[in-house]
């Protein structure tokens, strides 16, 4: 894999294959995911562009309700709000908080003044947040408060778990592999 | 090299210490009195005491969905939905926990008899 392209197609091809594998794994509280899918995701926060990350993003969201049988349905719209709030926010918190670089490995990493723990927890309180106002539009307001504080509660501790996965992945393979 | 940082324990606290106080707000500050089950398709509300068992149909937005209640708890026993993610939820029995099926637009939850006379303007049964 020379190109940056070819590495964002690898990362989204990972993306789709874990939101897949994750669909297999059931939950307590329906519309609840771990968040397997956000690993390679988060981790391409720190290694790609703005649209290069679209790409990876919008590939995953349709891959796994492709896989899912429920493309252009309400829970595809429900991804596809939380995914976007996920690019906008996560890229903003990058501008603000990391320089970039044109060799993202190398510099941007050494300046962050943040690991990928503040980006997987933010990134599952934007998925949230996005979900929750769209679901506003479909559902009585208190039926969403009461299923969305349970949401954003879990998803805020799987982010955590997340986010120590991806350091660790991220210093033992990613630099390795793609430097 | 990724490490926590400042900001990391910052933000991950910020979140986490303020979901749980939400969640703890919620669902753990409960009004005692008896239970009754909150049903709302669309514009229409109803009412039912979770004292005994029965079986309901109600009309959703792409059709039926069958809801069973039994002492104390309910749960979505089939819905004309495709994914059916109402269905697997199974039973519930915590009060303010909805189920909800989406396609139908038709949710459901526990409440306590006082916060029924005080929120909800609908049928009784």
């Amino acid at each position: 894999m020379k190109s940056q392209e070819d590495k964002a197609a690898f990362f989204a091809a990972l993306a789709a294959f874990t939101g897949i594998f994750e669909s297999f794994i059931p939950m307590p509280v329906p519309f609840l995911r771990l968040g397997l899918a956000n690993i390679p995701v988060s981790m391409g926060f720190a290694l790609f562009s703005f649209r290069q990350m679209a790409y990876i993003m919008g590939f995953k969201v349709v891959m796994i309700h492709l896989f899912r049988g429920s493309l252009f349905s309400y829970p595809f719209l429900l991804a596809l709000t939380g995914n976007l709030l996920v690019l906008l926010g996560i890229s903003l918190f990058y501008r603000i908080f990391a320089l970039p670089s044109g060799d993202p490995l190398q510099i941007k990493d050494q300046r962050e003044k943040f690991s990928f723990v503040s980006v997987n927890v933010l990134a599952a309180f934007l998925h949230n947040l996005g979900q929750i106002m769209v679901s506003f539009l479909f559902l009585p307001f208190k039926a969403i408060v009461y299923y969305g504080v349970i949401l954003l509660f879990l998803g805020t501790l799987f982010g955590l778990i997340n986010g120590l996965i991806c350091n660790r992945l991220y210093n033992r393979v990613i630099i390795r592999i793609f430097t | 090299m990724k490490k926590m940082t400042f900001l990391d324990y910052l933000i991950s606290g910020f979140f986490f210490l303020a979901s749980l106080a939400a969640l703890l707000y919620l669902f753990f500050f409960r009004t005692a009195g008896g239970e009754h089950l909150f049903i709302q398709a669309g514009d229409k509300t109803y009412y039912y005491s979770l004292d005994r068992s029965r079986a309901l149909t109600i009309d959703g937005d792409s059709g039926p969905v069958f809801i069973e209640i039994e002492k104390d708890k309910f749960r979505f026993a089939d819905s004309s939905c495709k994914n059916k993610i109402c269905v697997h939820q199974g039973w519930v029995a915590i009060e303010k926990v909805p189920v909800i099926c989406l396609p139908n637009k038709v949710s459901a939850y526990i409440v306590s008899e006082k916060k029924k006379k005080d929120e909800v303007d609908g049928v009784s049964f």
